[in-house]
């Protein structure tokens, strides 16, 4: 393990090199730029992060990444945020295909795929949900029927974050008719720049759009593009979704929120009213951190790592919700529309990534090991 | 923050050798067996140095830190052992006078809403209990308390009302609040695997209610509420700045999950016998104690 002073002179030189590469339009004229611009930046910065050595910090060097911990990631993301660096759009390559195919996958698929991602020139998607499979993921129907040197995929994904920049999507199909759930889905990688891919994007509550819905008619994989055997697919799924994106995702929200909890503490909330309870969201926001803290001294111990982290997607959502609810409450002349759209926006993360119930569900069951 | 959050080798060592002995003197009993008695001879606690652990290396001490006394303080607190430990080990760390002292110390800390000096002393109705005059400063001094009346509210605190306080330095009262949230924590995470072996056992409806999600959501938050309730004592532990909000924080969660595994235990969770409410009496005075404390 590398000595704690070490991880702060790895800190020390991050935020330096951030200070430096964080493109000066992003920072301050952000609201300015247009759709393709902020597409540009961010894949760009994807590519500046590899320049820089600072992509792929927690996977090992054999796979092109800088063989560091989880707490560097941890540590490198939170000085990003702070820094305001755009995000990457090559992010589900590196928090979820990546650790796939280390696990999972052949040489031949880490050796096609991984430089690519970790380069920041390939950017994927992740193809899991569907209208009949939200929380009820195993019921994925879009099937991959078998035809010469590979399959044929017919079906529908929703809540595709990225899908218009992706070259490639990690896959979860049917493989079988007659296997029972669990056994009868299979993980592909799917080439998404394919004639049988088209895309339509979803229109949310706040007017933006975060996501697309992904409709397939027979798109084509090839074999070797199918990671682990037939019928493996969820087991893999599931690898993937426990993967321990938990820490980095919530330092990074802790940081959004904290934007957000300062603006309320520095103007909108000036009633003594409302002290106690900003006080408390302030307390249990500053929790987020040291939570996260504590569990990196566990992350050599699986289960013991994920019952300090299992809570943490929960607990930044509805704090989040909180805090915007609240905040659109005070009619701060100074910031109404940001907090109208932070409000509107807030209503979704207690939903996407796994709703909150489905994550208490989680909780009970593998943590607590209470009966189904 | 990049450094780690886990206590020094004393800390963790102390803390799973007490959790042995605790475990021996009470054999598997629940805490309504042996609440209104003490279970340990304080001759195990003396002979074994646990009053000194947090004694400064310098003076023959087990050099424990504070983040290490709030292993310990949890440990103690899981187990809800109605003797001062916490507070002789706290008394010991901060008073030359303490150190040379032989039996059980406690301490008299302020009652908010009274003006007429006298406090509130844990364990003053306990046999051969040596109630701190002053601490950390140069006038040390112990008064054996006389036998006063326990109240009884508390009976596995079994405080009293003395006429005097406590004299304590600020960083010494700011540490014995963060020890005794810690034994907070400990209880309530007591209170949290309770709930949850109950959950697995109970059976309604012909299935045990630990299935139904009205009852798994409320455990999955109440785990959750537990370890934020710990994070928030070990940051109190290592942050000074913001020990008092942390430990507000922590102790107000706590109470607040002793609430909820009464609903969980049902109809058994309300009775004497059952004991879930001497962990929750427990917590009410040492909120009590640690407001008095900060006041």
């Amino acid at each position: 393990m590398i000595p704690l002073d070490n991880q702060q002179l790895f800190l020390d030189s991050a935020r330096e090199w951030l200070k430096t590469s964080v493109p000066e339009r992003w920072r301050q004229e952000r609201g300015a730029l247009s759709e393709d611009e902020i597409v540009e930046i961010r894949h760009e910065w994807d590519r500046q992060l590899f320049a820089g050595g600072y992509s792929g910090l927690a996977i090992p060097t054999m796979y092109g990444g800088q063989g560091m911990g989880l707490r560097e990631e941890v540590l490198f993301h939170e000085a990003a945020a702070q820094a305001h660096a755009p995000e990457g759009i090559g992010r589900i390559g590196k928090i979820l295909t990546v650790p796939t195919l280390v696990a999972h996958g052949s040489e031949e698929q880490r050796a096609k795929y991984i430089p690519g991602i970790m380069a920041g020139t390939e950017v994927w998607c992740q193809a899991f949900s569907e209208p009949g499979a939200g929380s009820d993921l195993a019921n994925v129907a879009a099937f991959a029927r078998k035809t010469e040197g590979g399959y044929l995929v017919t079906g529908q994904k929703i809540w595709t974050s990225f899908a218009q920049y992706a070259e490639r999507a990690i896959l979860l199909a049917r493989t079988s008719h007659t296997d029972p759930r669990y056994r009868n889905l299979s993980f592909f990688l799917l080439d998404m720049k394919q004639p049988g891919i088209t895309l339509r994007t979803i229109r949310q509550i706040s007017d933006t759009s975060h996501f697309s819905e992904v409709f397939m008619d027979s798109a084509f994989v090839a074999d070797s593009d199918r990671v682990g055997e037939e019928g493996e697919g969820w087991n893999i799924a599931m690898t993937t979704l426990t993967s321990e994106r938990g820490g980095v995702e919530a330092i990074t929200r802790y940081v959004e929120v904290r934007g957000d909890l300062d603006t309320l503490m520095r103007c909108c909330a000036t009633s003594s009213d409302i002290d106690t309870e900003v006080k408390q969201l302030d307390t249990r926001l500053e929790l987020v951190r040291w939570q996260v803290m504590k569990a990196l001294d566990y992350v050599e111990e699986d289960l013991e790592f994920f019952r300090r982290t299992c809570m943490l997607k929960i607990m930044w959502s509805e704090l989040w919700q909180e805090v915007t609810q609240l905040a659109v409450s005070l009619n701060c002349r100074a910031h109404q529309e940001h907090w109208r759209n932070q409000y509107l926006e807030t209503r979704a993360v207690s939903i996407y990534s796994g709703s909150n119930e489905i994550q208490r569900n989680i909780i009970g069951d593998r943590v607590l090991g209470l009966p189904r | 923050m990049t450094a780690t959050m886990l206590p020094t080798e004393v800390g963790q060592m102390s803390a799973v050798a007490l959790a042995e002995i605790i475990e021996r003197s009470i054999a598997g009993n629940p805490v309504a067996d042996y609440a209104e008695r003490e279970p340990l001879a304080w001759s195990v606690i003396e002979e074994g140095g646990w009053d000194s652990i947090a004694v400064a290396e310098e003076f023959d001490g087990g050099g424990a830190n504070l983040r290490d006394l709030v292993e310990v303080a949890q440990v103690w607190g899981a187990a809800s052992i109605p003797q001062p430990l916490l507070e002789s080990i706290w008394a010991k760390r901060w008073s030359a006078q303490a150190r040379e002292r032989s039996g059980p110390i406690s301490v008299s800390v302020p009652r908010l809403g009274v003006s007429d000096g006298s406090g509130l002393a844990p364990f003053a109705a306990l046999a051969a209990t040596g109630i701190a005059r002053s601490i950390g400063a140069a006038t040390d001094r112990f008064d054996v308390a006389p036998l006063g009346e326990a109240d009884a509210f508390t009976p596995a605190l079994r405080p009293s009302v003395l006429p005097w306080t406590t004299k304590m330095e600020i960083e010494a009262a700011r540490e014995l609040g963060v020890i005794w949230a810690a034994e907070v924590v400990g209880a309530a995470q007591k209170l949290v695997d309770l709930s949850v072996a109950y959950a697995k056992t109970r059976e309604q409806f012909g299935k045990p209610i630990g299935s139904f999600q009205a009852i798994k959501h409320r455990l999955a938050d109440m785990h959750s509420q537990a370890q934020y309730a710990q994070t928030a004592v070990i940051w109190a532990s290592l942050d000074p700045t913001n020990s008092q909000r942390a430990c507000d924080y922590a102790v107000g969660t706590s109470i607040s999950l002793a609430e909820q595994s009464i609903q969980v235990h049902g109809g058994m969770g309300f009775t004497w016998e059952m004991g879930l409410h001497y962990y929750l009496r427990t917590m009410l005075t040492r909120r009590e104690l640690i407001v008095g404390l900060w006041a």
